[in-house]
């Protein structure tokens, strides 16, 4: 698991000493300052001691400054000025899609927002699922004229799913040019067709792969305010749109300006909204745009 | 034979000399690599942000290589570079009086925010550039007088001997 190389000698240890079907299917890896280290398997929030056994808070392995510190180091591979502007949105992008989220004490400079102090680090753990969005590119090779719209709620296997189908859709038989708008690097493929900005605000990045990499799907990952014109304009290209967006229904996903913006510029064909245990329920435009 | 002794006395002496002069024109070499190195890595973090495992994986300078301490921070294990600059330095042959702006540099080498590391590379270039200039100004001088007094030494050890 190339992630592990991150964990500093303690955390490895109670990582490696769990028992091997929780480790693989560990989601989040938690260090807060002077509390207990926690692992997120199988939807549980677990507190390895130091040999790996899993133990309640108090008797977990703890997570000392110099351990975090140590962490930190090995995440922004010893260079934290490289990590900077990611850090002050509160994330350092990993190798494969992993990401590191981050939390602690900020202060407003004239640079802008820093982190004074780091206390939580928020390991997650990207998986890749080749077959995940298979229902959803079978139904695409059906020449549908416009694009999908991803909804789920935050950690309900979005990326996952993104990733799964930039894969079949990039590969095959009958690959596409995709491109990916991954700001946040954590849409890695292995393989395919595929062209990929990263590190750059999703609008610019979409403008810049439309405008040249003339892909025949976008995808992008959680659409955000002030996001709609560009997609807009490319929907106008013929690029088809694949994006997603945090909600737990299509109702509550509409409400949100942006993607109430691009519902009423008819960029979607389709709805997929991503269930617990990597179900799909694929609905066609036409049902949503009734009451959107 | 005892004249060729005393020759060879004054030669060795003499040469021992030369040897010594040549010592500091390499440590004055390897100032001058360190130097053009803290320039690099100023502009490289300030213009493309990149981390410090792709500067040194990049950038050469046969002065650095030589003695080690290029390759020794290209060992990168995942760890900090604090712990791995400061070793790295005890393989620089330079005067005591360079190496606290370096380890104080490498003290919180990439700990810190881009505009706290480009002040730390900055104040230690500065630091760096007087001792150049220092030991630029008096190498031609002391160079002489170094062979001057080993000959001289050479030369008294001969008449001793004889």
């Amino acid at each position: 698991m190339s992630w592990m190389h991150y964990l500093p000698a303690p955390f490895l240890q109670a990582v490696s000493g769990m028992p091997l079907h929780l480790r693989r299917q560990i989601t989040e890896l938690r260090f807060r300052l002077e509390k207990p280290f926690s692992v997120t398997a199988e939807g549980r929030n677990l507190f390895p001691d130091k040999e790996g056994r899993l133990t309640d808070q108090k008797n977990a392995l703890r997570v000392s400054r110099p351990l975090l510190d140590d962490l930190l180091a090995r995440l922004t591979e010893g260079s934290l000025y490289a990590f900077e502007d990611c850090m002050a949105s509160g994330y350092i992008p990993l190798e494969n899609g992993c990401r590191a989220g981050i939390a602690g004490d900020m202060a407003s400079t004239p640079g802008g927002l820093v982190f004074r102090e780091i206390t939580s680090v928020n390991l997650r753990i990207s998986r890749f699922l080749p077959e995940f969005a298979r229902p959803l590119t079978e139904l695409l090779k059906e020449a549908l004229p416009r694009g999908v719209l991803v909804i789920s709620p935050p950690a309900g296997g979005k990326t996952t799913f993104l990733r799964s189908a930039a894969y079949l859709l990039a590969t095959g038989s009958k690959p596409y040019r995709v491109g990916i708008a991954d700001e946040r690097c954590e849409l890695f493929l292995p393989a395919g067709l595929c062209d990929r900005i990263t590190g750059c605000p999703k609008w610019k990045a979409v403008e810049l792969l439309t405008r040249t990499m003339s892909p025949e799907y976008l995808i992008c990952d959680e659409l955000g305010a002030g996001e709609e014109a560009p997609l807009l304009a490319a929907q106008n290209t013929g690029v088809k749109l694949i994006a997603s967006v945090h909600g737990s229904s299509l109702e509550e996903a509409a409400r949100r300006p942006c993607v109430k913006a691009l519902l009423e510029g008819g960029v979607f064909s389709l709805f997929a909204v991503l269930k617990q245990n990597f179900r799909v329920e694929i609905f066609p435009a036409g049902e949503v745009l009734a009451w959107s | 034979m005892e004249l060729m002794g005393g020759f060879l006395t004054v030669t060795a002496f003499f040469l021992y000399g030369v040897s010594k002069v040549h010592k500091e024109k390499d440590a004055l070499g390897v100032l001058e690599g360190m130097l053009t190195l803290l320039r690099e890595l100023s502009a490289r973090l300030l213009h493309r942000r990149e981390g410090l495992r792709q500067v040194f994986a990049t950038y050469g300078d046969p002065r650095l290589e030589a003695c080690g301490f290029l390759p020794a921070l290209r060992e990168h294990d995942g760890r900090d570079y604090p712990s791995l600059w400061n070793a790295a330095l005890r393989l620089l042959p330079l005067p005591a009086e360079a190496l606290p702006p370096l380890q104080s540099l490498g003290s919180s080498l990439g700990r810190v925010s881009l505009t706290v590391q480009t002040e730390q590379l900055a104040l230690s270039i500065s630091q760096l550039e007087t001792i150049l200039r220092k030991m630029r100004d008096g190498a031609y001088q002391k160079g002489r007088s170094t062979v001057a007094l080993w000959t001289l030494g050479g030369l008294l050890v001969a008449l001793l001997l004889l």
